[in-house]
């Protein structure tokens, strides 16, 4: 019971969800939805109006034709009744009934009821075919009879509206005219059920036609509004792949309307665009082209400049200490200058799109043992210790060990920079899809907004500080370029005094998309931390 | 196109179809509707009166006098008595109900004494007739009729009837207001037509009427024309469910088991030619025990099935030429000229009859004593009767089967006369009920089942219906009962169709003597066409259906002494028409 009730409950939300969804989307729904209840309205007022007006006319003409009869009827008592005292008075009543009786036909178009209570004892009048006497209500005979003493001459007249009793019909509504002259009174029963039948029958067509109208105003508007809808929703599947980047999309523009005009604006537009874009892009290449053909072109004077630098260096005790330090500073700056020049042969490397991907099979951890041997010196001499917390079984990855290595390098090389010489925590794991690695230090961290930026060229976090191991200022946007040609992701982490994560995150076969890291971007601690924080705030 | 062009001509479009059907057609083709509805006696309004309670402090003359007009209230199955009744006196007069007809009921003011307890009240008046159960009326003679109500004081200021009556007793106004005549439909012995049966039904409710009109014809025949008739639903039959279902202008007659072993023809001919009275019937199913009967391979059946059984043999193929006397000869007659027939050429006659087959004709002689029958291709006619001086013959008659019956006015009363086919000479006839009277006329009914005669008793002559009773070898004519017809110096009769004669009588003044339509039932005359007789009529003769009647006129104008007029056929209704086309000629006759 409950079950089904919640089912239901869920099948009546997922219509409405369903409906508010397309009534959003959409605007022909909209449209013809708003036309259906406006039309519906004006149709059940007008529908209620037309109604009344018939009911009213019809109900008048009835009532006009009954009191005429009764007119008739009781000119023909006055000119027929018996003015004085007679033998036989239920004769003469019954003389009367039969003279009425005679006009009313056989279409049963009325009853009458004639009485002379004053003089026939022994009957309470005469009824034409199956009426029975009930019919007359006791208060139109009360009123009759008021009326009657109120009124010095002539006939009196009284109409109500009531229930028509016969003996073996069922009761009718119908319209009762009474009258009175003399001793006699008068009543005419008219059955108002044909009126109720064409009432019904009017009523039957109005609401057909109303129904049918408002179905087809509903079918016009959406007819109507498709001929909106159907460019509008070309426009936009254009707009979109333009947005995707085929700039080559056009509109195909028809007639002169408002929507050829739109149309053709669009097509301007995407013109004008692609002749930016293409532009830009030529310009772009054009600055890349040169700057992979200066970092080329440095190579060669700086290969003869380092032969020389070289030889000073080998040979700096021999001169002036002065100079001898100048030497080693030489040295120290053309290899600088060198790795410079390298990264930035690499990242022009990858804005041609000219890298490629040498993909072989690597355990991850050996890449991470490695790289950690490299920095291990330098991490001691800044008083950090490199934790590494390796899995048990081989992770094993398609990648370009080379640029993985180099990835590895730089993340430590950061971590060691900016970790204020306290533990440095690198993270390996992997699932079936992927395998991730996080480097996470306890430094000063990033400020909010900082994540995103420290991956742009030549970014530093504070402009101020002096690079100590000598970075390039390209290391991480290298990293990430190569993390983003294995199909991975490189995404940064940090909090103002709690120090940056970076994750790596790669698949495990190179070329697939990766769906989700094995680890979390923010490290286990911090986060719970926070929520234990939140909970705090909370019970409190 | 725009849409606001579009929108107006839309408007535009709509206001001109709503003011074509706001206006009511001013002008147009003539429509004919082919209304052929005969106007049956149930189809026209009635009125009831409606009965009042006993009121309290009523003396016993005025409860007798409420009691009465509650007997001519018959709804609701008679409640209306019951408030009459004294506790324990149970009075249920039921649908069927005998009824003594009575003219000016007197109620005597009952002399009731402080103290008494009960009170005999005798009312007295004069009683026309009887209605009995079977609703066949019986015209008694005006005699004094009384009758007592015994009543009882059951609580102080309330008489009541301690005893309730045998029949109800009406007076002729309330007959005449409850009560209408029908027609049930029964077989003549050799099967061939059928004979209408006038019965008094009470109007009690028109939708009742199917199933109170099933239930008479499934009881039989009145005891009147019961010996003379054949009905076909074997014995024991009743109605299904007591009520005919009538839906659509169809009838649905569901029979007992009984009548399963009935002929489904005839019996469906005698139901459908009783239900086909009522108006708003058009149609009719016949089942038995719930299964429908296919007597024409039809579903339903229609009046026109079953025409070939028409009482007035509209369809039999009877011949509708009329003959008359021209010039003391036979000549035929066909509305605007006569001719002479000529194999009776040499044979004066006074007043013909033609046999229903118009193959022979006889006559009376001159002198009226001498009847002469031959046929009227061929051979001379020939005396088949020969009465004594101070004797006459009256016109003959012709039945169905050839049978030629002759009444012979004797100084003292009246012998009847026989001649079969084949035979040569008339035999006479066992003659009980009439011979005592003298007759005016005598003509059989179409359907040979009926016989109406004007006899003249004790210095007045009033029309009486006998039957031919075949199964009374002894005494082919009895059974003659008179109707009520309001008329004086009745002169000569002919059965204008089954259930109505044609008369020639006065209504008023005794020397006017004019056409009217009698019905048999006992309904009150009316007058054929309007005045402007030039004559005094002295013979009448009319052919079912739709032909004019005829009259044999003494001329008072100046020409012919003699004269022939027909009427001309009004559609609307017979008082209407008029008498034209007066011929030299007398005794005009269609053939029967």
């Amino acid at each position: 019971m409950n079950k089904a009730l919640r089912t239901l409950r869920r099948i009546v939300r997922g219509v409405w969800r369903r409906s508010y969804v397309s009534w959003r989307r959409s605007i022909q729904v909209r449209v013809v939805t708003t036309t259906l209840l406006i039309s519906a309205i004006v149709v059940v007022v007008l529908g209620v109006f037309l109604m009344t007006q018939i009911n009213a006319s019809l109900y008048e003409g009835k009532s006009k034709a009954a009191l005429q009869q009764l007119d008739e009827g009781l000119n023909l008592i006055e000119k027929d009744a018996p003015t004085g005292p007679t033998a036989d008075p239920t004769a003469d009543l019954e003389k009367l009934g039969k003279e009425l009786e005679t006009r009313t036909g056989s279409s049963g178009q009325y009853e009458v009821y004639l009485r002379d209570p004053t003089h026939n004892l022994y009957n309470a009048g005469f009824v034409t075919n199956d009426l029975r006497a009930s019919s007359v209500p006791d208060r139109l005979q009360a009123e009759l009879a008021r009326t009657q003493l109120t009124k010095t001459r002539g006939a009196s007249k009284v109409t109500v509206f009531g229930e028509i009793n016969y003996l073996n019909k069922p009761d009718v509504p119908g319209l009762i005219v009474a009258g009175q002259w003399g001793p006699y009174e008068l009543y005419y029963l008219f059955p108002l059920d044909q009126e109720q039948n064409t009432l019904a029958i009017v009523q039957r067509t109005l609401v057909g036609v109303g129904a049918a109208l408002v179905l087809l105003l509903a079918a016009i508007a959406s007819v109507v509004t498709r001929q909106i809808v159907i460019p509008v929703r070309l426009a936009a599947q254009s707009a979109e792949r333009l947005a995707a980047g085929r700039l080559e999309e056009r509109m195909k523009v028809r007639g002169e309307d408002d929507l050829a005009k739109l149309g053709r604006s669009f097509n301007d537009m995407a013109t004008t665009l692609e002749e930016k874009i293409g532009e830009l892009e030529g310009l772009s290449h054009v600055q890349r082209q040169f700057v992979s053909d200066v970092s080329h072109e440095l190579r060669t004077p700086l290969t003869t400049m380092r032969i020389a630098a070289d030889m000073l260096y080998d040979h700096r005790e021999d001169f002036q200490a002065l100079v001898s330090r100048s030497a080693e500073l030489l040295q120290s700056q053309m290899e600088r200058f060198e790795s410079l020049l390298a990264d930035l042969l690499e990242i022009s490397r990858h804005d041609a799109g000219a890298a490629t991907l040498d993909a072989e099979s690597v355990d991850i951890r050996d890449l991470v043992l490695a790289a950690a041997g490299d920095v291990e010196d330098i991490a001691e001499r800044k008083g950090s210790k490199l934790v590494l917390q390796l899995p048990g079984e081989a992770c094993m990855a398609e990648v370009d060990r080379r640029r993985v290595a180099r990835i590895l390098r730089n993340l430590l090389f950061n971590a060691v920079e900016h970790g204020d010489g306290k533990d440095i925590v690198v993270t390996v794991a992997a699932d079936r899809d992927a395998v991730a690695l996080a480097v996470r230090d306890h430094g000063v961290g990033l400020r909010s907004g900082e994540a995103q930026m420290v991956f742009d060229r030549f970014w530093r976090a504070d402009p101020s500080r002096a690079r100590t191991i000598g970075g390039t200022g390209l290391g991480l946007s290298i990293s990430r370029e190569d993390a983003q040609l294995h199909g991975g992701w490189l995404q940064a982490w940090g909090e103002r005094g709690v120090g940056c994560q970076f994750r790596l995150s790669l698949p495990r076969v190179a070329g697939t998309e990766l769906r989700g890291s094995p680890l979390p971007l923010v490290p286990a601690e911090v986060e719970l931390t926070r929520a234990f924080l939140t909970d705090l705030e909370v019970s409190e | 196109m725009s849409r606001r062009f579009s929108a107006s001509l839309l408007a535009l479009l709509a206001a001109g179809a709503l003011a074509g059907c706001a206006t009511m057609p001013a002008s147009g083709r003539v429509t004919v509707r082919d209304d052929h509805n005969q106007h049956e006696p149930f189809d026209d309004p009635y009125l009831r009166i409606l009965p009042v309670k006993p009121q309290q402090g009523w003396s016993p003359d005025e409860v007798v006098n409420g009691f009465l007009t509650a007997m001519a209230s018959f709804d609701d199955d008679h409640s209306a008595l019951k408030d009459y009744l004294a506790t324990g006196v149970r009075w249920n007069p039921g649908l069927r109900p005998k009824v003594t007809v009575l003219d000016e009921v007197q109620v005597p003011v009952a002399d009731t004494k402080e103290g008494d307890t009960s009170t005999v009240v005798q009312i007295s008046g004069k009683k026309l007739g009887m209605i009995l159960e079977s609703g066949q009326y019986s015209a008694e003679d005006e005699k004094t009729f009384s009758e007592s109500f015994t009543l009882k004081l059951v609580s102080p200021g309330r008489w009541r009837i301690a005893e309730a009556p045998e029949s109800l007793l009406l007076k002729q106004s309330d007959v005449e207001r409850a009560f209408r005549t029908i027609n049930l439909y029964f077989f003549a012995p050799d099967e061939r037509v059928l004979v209408p049966d006038s019965v008094f039904l009470p109007l009690v409710n028109k939708s009742d009427l199917p199933s109170q009109l099933v239930k008479s014809l499934l009881e039989g025949a009145t005891p009147w024309l019961n010996p003379a008739v054949k009905t076909f639903f074997p014995r024991g039959t009743r109605l299904k469910g007591d009520r005919v279902r009538v839906e659509n202008e169809t009838a649905t007659v569901d029979l007992t088991r009984e009548a399963a072993t009935g002929p489904i023809k005839q019996m469906s001919a005698q139901l459908m030619w009783t239900l086909k009275q009522l108006t708003d019937i058009k149609q009719l199913r016949l089942e038995i025990d719930g299964r429908l009967q296919r007597p024409n391979d039809k579903d339903a059946q229609e009046p026109g099935d079953w025409q070939a059984f028409d009482p007035d043999m509209s369809t039999s193929g009877t011949a509708t030429r009329a003959y008359m006397i021209d010039g003391g000869r036979l000549a035929s007659y066909n509305g605007i000229d006569s001719q002479r027939v000529t194999s009776f050429e040499s044979t004066p006659l006074l007043t013909p009859a033609v046999s229903l087959t118009a193959e022979q004709a006889a006559g009376v002689s001159p002198d009226g004593r001498q009847l002469i029958v031959g046929r009227l291709d061929s051979a001379r006619p020939r005396p088949a009767l020969t009465v004594p001086k101070g004797s006459r013959l009256l016109r003959p008659s012709w039945d169905r089967a050839g049978n030629l019956w002759i009444v012979e006015n004797k100084p003292t009363g009246s012998a009847l006369w026989l001649l079969r086919p084949g035979q040569v000479q008339a035999v006479q006839q066992e003659w009980t009920g009439l011979s005592g009277y003298r007759l005016q006329a005598i003509r059989v009914a179409r359907d040979g089942v009926r016989v109406a005669v004007l006899v003249t008793a004790d210095n007045k002559n009033e029309i009486r219906i006998g039957r031919i009773d075949p199964t009374s070898a002894v005494e082919p004519l009895s059974g003659f009962r008179p109707i009520n017809a309001s008329l004086a110096s009745l002169t000569d009769l002919a059965w204008l169709n089954a259930d109505t004669l044609a008369v020639l009588g006065s209504a008023d003044a005794p020397d006017t003597v004019a056409p009217y339509e009698v019905p048999i039932s006992g309904g009150s005359a009316i007058q054929i066409g309007s005045t402007g007789l030039n004559g005094l009529p002295k013979t009448i003769s009319a052919s079912a259906p739709n032909q004019p009647i005829l009259l044999g006129l003494d001329s008072a104008a100046k020409g012919p002494k003699f004269q022939v007029c027909s009427q001309k056929i009004s559609e609307e209704d017979s008082r209407f028409s008029s008498w034209e086309l007066c011929k030299p000629g007398s005794a005009p006759t269609y053939p029967g």
